[in-house]
């Protein structure tokens, strides 16, 4: 198969596209293969970033995904920013275009959130729908940038690795998800109560008599809820990820008549499925708030016996 | 090793097929009841669209994923 400019092999072209920069510590002794090819072992515990696979295989438990930290914080804080500064500059007589936008969103989020969300009052539940749908949205969006178009530079600056899109790295996702998951048991249980709580997982939905399984089939709704919030934002996202790196890694980077040719096509294709990810990428965040505004909905509806 | 080889490849197509199958299911009997209801009752348009959105991104999450790990399991794995 086609090789790209470092002389990778395909598969070894997307594997490394989809290994994300790892800080974390090497054990002591642990056998260090350099670039050159020496080795060198390591004397004590090493903090370090990883530089290889069988390195991030090693680090076990307390790896740091630097670069999915860096882009998720980034993003968020633009966002928080854009958003302050439009709040900020609010104007009636003359909105700008970027308060116009931002008044946009919020109504959408606000109707959506006043269609789904009707058990109780609670002042929170809009705004974090907001702060998920443009934050998730913002994340995916990173989806649209051309794949190599960071992740090269950064290694010609000795970047090993980069991964620019948060979403298709799962332990972002399941951290969301957890922490919607957190929200829903509080709220439950605020609402109704601790004793209420149990009993809702206890007596629905056969009746007392048959506690074990309404226990069983609860629990199991339960945990559902964030493993499939999780799965689903993150499946969607790598997989729509692994297809623009399958189109890139097609490219042949040869000046002759097939390998123009088989560029020309790469880049037909590339822009067919950036089309029409962008559904994807939209859906897929305003999957993941409506879901979020549907449990916390769920989480504050009173207990009643059936 | 052979035989492992030609396993992946069936196996990656059986991937591809079914989750082709399951989502043009999915998305077909969504759409078709979103177009008879509106049909029938067009001024609930707005109020249906977006749940039909909501629909047609749950139906088509599971085989995104499911196509996603067929090519991983073509190219990396």
């Amino acid at each position: 198969m086609a090789a790209d400019t470092s002389g990778r092999t395909f598969s070894e072209y997307l594997s490394h596209h989809l290994q994300n920069l790892v800080y974390g510590k090497l054990p002591a002794g642990y056998e260090r293969v350099n670039k050159d090819g020496t080795v060198e072992v390591l004397e004590k515990d090493t903090w370090t970033f990883a530089y290889s696979g069988e390195e991030v295989s090693e680090m076990g438990f307390w790896a740091f995904h630097v670069d999915t930290l860096f882009f998720s914080i980034t993003l968020g804080a633009a966002f928080l920013f854009i958003f302050a500064r439009a709040a900020k500059n609010f104007s009636m007589e003359k909105p700008t275009k970027l308060q116009s936008f931002v008044e946009m969103l919020v109504d959408f989020v606000d109707n959506t959130v006043k269609g789904t969300f009707k058990s109780a009052k609670n002042t929170l539940v809009a705004p974090m729908a907001l702060t998920i749908f443009v934050w998730v949205l913002l994340m995916n969006l990173m989806d649209l940038v051309p794949v190599d178009l960071i992740p090269y530079p950064a290694e010609l600056l000795g970047v090993p690795y980069l991964k620019v899109v948060p979403t298709t790295d799962i332990n972002l996702t399941a951290a969301l998800a957890l922490s919607v998951f957190g929200l829903y048991l509080f709220f439950s249980i605020r609402s109704k109560g601790f004793i209420g709580f149990i009993k809702s997982i206890t007596l629905h939905p056969f009746g007392p008599w048959m506690l074990p399984a309404n226990l069983f089939v609860e629990l199991v709704d339960m945990l559902a809820k964030p493993l499939s919030l999780a799965l689903r934002l993150y499946g969607n996202l790598y997989a729509g990820e692994m297809i623009f790196l399958l189109i890139a890694g097609m490219v042949a980077w040869q000046l002759t008549f097939s390998g123009i040719m088989i560029g020309i096509l790469g880049t037909l294709l590339s822009l067919a499925w950036a089309i029409f990810h962008i559904l994807i990428v939209v859906l897929q965040a305003f999957i993941f708030m409506m879901l979020t505004t549907v449990y916390m909905n769920m989480a504050h509806e009173k207990f009643e016996q059936h | 090793m052979e035989i492992a080889l030609g396993l992946k490849y069936v196996g990656a197509g059986l991937m591809f097929g079914l989750a082709a199958i399951g989502a043009g299911v999915g998305a077909g009997i969504l759409s078709s009841k979103l177009i008879e209801s509106i049909a029938r009752q067009p001024e609930l348009e707005d109020q249906l669209r977006p749940t039909y959105f909501l629909g047609i991104g749950l139906v088509d999450a599971v085989p995104m994923i499911s196509v996603g790990l067929a090519f991983y399991l073509l190219f990396v794995a």
